[in-house]
């Protein structure tokens, strides 16, 4: 009974996986999912450990707070576990969680940013911490109002660019992972990251031939 | 001012955004090393992705989001006991407004002429036959009534009905 219930769990990790003894890390995402939606909350906790990170640092984009950070990445977890119930029936332990989670957290990033009238005061603002102590005041003051006005134009770009983008800075994909989140190929993810970083160096030196 | 090199721009920006090869990222360096547009340019770009990178989480927000998960089971449970409540409330609110309109249904249909129309009943020929009797007639009746047919209570009567009053509000 043992031995199948360990083949069971090794097929379900894939070949080449082993799964360690007291253990969940050789388990798949959607395994992990299914057990979840079955009742093992534990397999909730081993979802958030290996995709929290991430998840939370593309909701701090969107965020005026850390709490708000926090709480966006609690709400993506949730929505995303919660909307998958049909899907992971049908697609099993190979359900792609991942890329659901971080599609999931990116639209409720940019909801949030529809639905928050504040955001216009520099959202990460309050997530700001005090940059290198040894650049003079001058200095560092006109790299904090750059980075102001740079971040704000990242919420201002085109929804598919700033998803790229922010999946790409924030999330640290790929070209390839920031194309399966999506949803899109490769080149076209690479097209929309180059309008993107290209807006953005326009901005920053057009900030430099001010006055 | 120099301009930067057309055909080597998407190289510069996949350079900027690490997505360049070993290979491609040598032979893009000597460039740089020999081009100042190409260098102005892989410049603005690096330094206004800098500027948009968000700096990196504080230990607290690390912690507080790696022990996230336990609060997040929660909310799940709450969302989950909110929707059970809710989907129990339209049930009963759906059955109360069934209810509400089965009944005068069932009576009106109870009521409703079915079939071909029958005979009414002896009962609504005695009421639609019915007229108003004579009173004058009916009073003197009465009044003709033995008188000792409705004796007057003895006072012990009332007064031991009255003692029994007494011991009930005492």
């Amino acid at each position: 009974m043992q031995g199948s219930s360990m083949a069971d769990r090794e097929s379900r990790a894939g070949p080449g996986l082993r799964v360690l003894e007291g253990g969940r890390a050789a388990e798949t995402d959607g395994g992990l999912l299914r057990d979840f939606l079955a009742g093992d909350e534990g397999a909730f906790e081993e979802l958030w450990r290996r995709h929290h990170a991430t998840v939370h640092a593309l909701a701090r984009r969107y965020a005026r707070t850390p709490e708000d950070a926090l709480d966006l990445t609690q709400r993506a977890f949730l929505r995303a576990v919660g909307a998958a119930r049909r899907a992971v029936r049908r697609a099993g332990p190979d359900f792609p969680f991942r890329p659901w989670l971080l599609r999931i957290a990116a639209n409720l990033g940019k909801n949030h940013l529809r639905d928050e009238s504040r955001w216009r005061r520099a959202p990460v603002r309050d997530l700001d911490q005090a940059a290198d102590g040894a650049a003079p005041a001058d200095e560092l003051l006109s790299r904090r109002d750059r980075e102001r006005r740079v971040r704000e134009a990242v919420l201002l770009l085109p929804r598919r660019q700033r998803e790229v983008l922010t999946l790409r800075i924030d999330a640290g994909l790929s070209y390839a992972e920031v194309a399966r989140t999506l949803g899109i190929a490769e080149g076209n993810a690479r097209v929309h990251f180059h309008l993107a970083a290209r807006r953005l160096a326009e901005l920053v030196r057009a900030g430099e031939d001010e006055p | 001012m120099n301009r930067a090199c057309p055909e080597l721009e998407p190289l510069l920006l996949d350079r900027a955004a690490g997505e360049l090869g070993e290979a491609d990222t040598a032979r893009l360096e000597r460039h740089l090393a020999g081009c100042p547009g190409c260098r102005a340019e892989a410049d603005a770009v690096s330094l206004a992705l800098s500027l948009a990178a968000l700096p990196p989480a504080s230990a607290a927000e690390r912690a507080a989001a790696g022990q996230g998960a336990r609060e997040a089971l929660l909310r799940h449970r709450a969302g989950r006991m909110q929707r059970r409540f809710a989907g129990r409330m339209a049930l009963a609110v759906a059955a109360s407004a069934a209810f509400a309109l089965a009944v005068p249904w069932y009576l009106l249909s109870r009521h409703a002429p079915v079939g071909p129309p029958v005979a009414p009943p002896a009962a609504v020929d005695a009421a639609t036959a019915w007229e108003l009797p004579d009173l004058d007639a009916a009073w003197a009746a009465a009044a003709a009534a033995d008188p000792e047919a409705f004796p007057e209570p003895e006072p012990e009567m009332l007064f031991a009905e009255l003692q029994e009053i007494d011991l009930d509000l005492e």
